[in-house]
């Protein structure tokens, strides 16, 4: 299923009424109105994308899971994670984070300034990569605590550590906020 | 000076391989080396904009992190600006590096002997350098050239392992 999704990134119309819709977390809108190119069926969701010739790779990193429903809720569709997405389902996406935060990590080793070290160009690919990037940004922060706060900032626009002022209270502070949305 | 090698960090930094210097603690994310020549330990002391994210400090008296803003904020902690590196009794002096941009990258504590030590990075170890010099160039990891010196008068518990 994942290759039909996949196979289906093309040039296109990125769909732009999709609507990430955080409350409750991971579950994604998309209008009524596309209701004729959609099934309940995930995967015919991604053929018909195909068929219509939209890009599909927001979907794809969005959702990651084969087992995702598709089920009508009053006028919009709705793509129903059964649990916390996984992250594995989408090794492209893992894969291309793990390259750039280790290139990060590697290259940025004596920098003493953080803020130049946002700047490198493997961090901002990864802020680039949007929120598909934050459960991989939560998960690293807890296995590999480091400087993720200005990307998640960046792409979240939120700061839980707001009232930290040390390393391990903003840590603690992401994570919180990570459980408590369902990213983690 | 006792001189525990480290081959990582000497290819990260090759005039090390020359010079004298010596491993002083393990790595951690916890400090970097603006904090750590005002014997902080525990914060990371970058300036992240007027909205200031968390995680990090900076003093609220200060707002930017030119090289100007950066003696501003040891100004706060006493340190006053002066023109040479010479080791004096009973002063602790600190000097600040620049990249070609006249930005900061690094800054080191003079010692009670006359060495420096420093932080490396975020992440890195703790060093002992014979020179300021150690440090400095555009190579690898390297810091660019030292810009200021400052000094105040040194309190009795600082740098006393030395």
């Amino acid at each position: 299923m994942q290759s039909t999704i996949k196979n289906s990134r093309r040039k296109g119309i990125r769909p732009p009424e999709l609507v990430l819709a955080m409350e409750p977390a991971n579950q994604y809108r998309v209008p009524a109105e596309w209701e004729r190119h959609y099934s309940p069926s995930f995967e015919r969701f991604g053929i018909a994308l195909e068929k219509t010739n939209w890009t599909a790779i927001d979907l794809a990193e969005q959702t990651h899971s084969a087992h995702s429903a598709l089920r009508a809720s009053g006028s919009f569709w709705e793509f129903v994670h059964p649990s916390p997405a996984p992250l594995q389902a989408n090794a492209g996406v893992v894969q291309e984070f793990r390259v750039l935060a280790e290139k990060w990590i590697s290259e940025t080793e004596h920098t003493s300034s953080i803020k130049k070290a946002c700047m490198h160009p493997a961090y901002q690919r990864i802020i680039g990569m949007g929120r598909n990037a934050i459960p991989l940004l939560l998960r690293e922060l807890q296995d590999n605590p480091d400087h993720w706060f200005w990307a998640l900032h960046a792409i979240t626009g939120e700061d839980p550590g707001q009232d930290e002022d040390t390393f391990d209270g903003a840590v603690r502070a992401w994570l919180r906020w990570g459980r408590e949305k369902g990213f983690i | 000076m006792p001189n525990g090698r480290d081959n990582d960090l000497e290819r990260k930094f090759p005039k090390l391989n020359s010079g004298s210097y010596r491993l002083k603690s393990p790595k951690d994310k916890k400090y970097n080396c603006f904090a750590f020549v005002a014997n902080d330990n525990q914060h990371i002391w970058q300036y992240t904009g007027p909205g200031r994210l968390g995680g990090y400090f900076w003093p609220d008296e200060v707002e930017g992190d030119s090289l100007e803003d950066v003696m501003r904020v040891y100004g706060l902690l006493g340190f006053r600006a002066c023109d040479n590196d010479e080791l004096e009794p009973d002063i602790v002096k600190i000097a600040i590096y620049v990249d070609e941009d006249n930005t900061p990258t690094h800054a080191a504590r003079q010692t009670r002997r006359g060495t420096w030590t420093s932080k490396l990075g975020w992440r890195g170890k703790d060093i002992e350098h014979s020179t300021l010099d150690l440090l400095a160039g555009n190579e690898s990891d390297e810091y660019g050239t030292v810009a200021r010196f400052m000094r105040r008068r040194r309190y009795d518990w600082e740098d006393t392992d030395q």
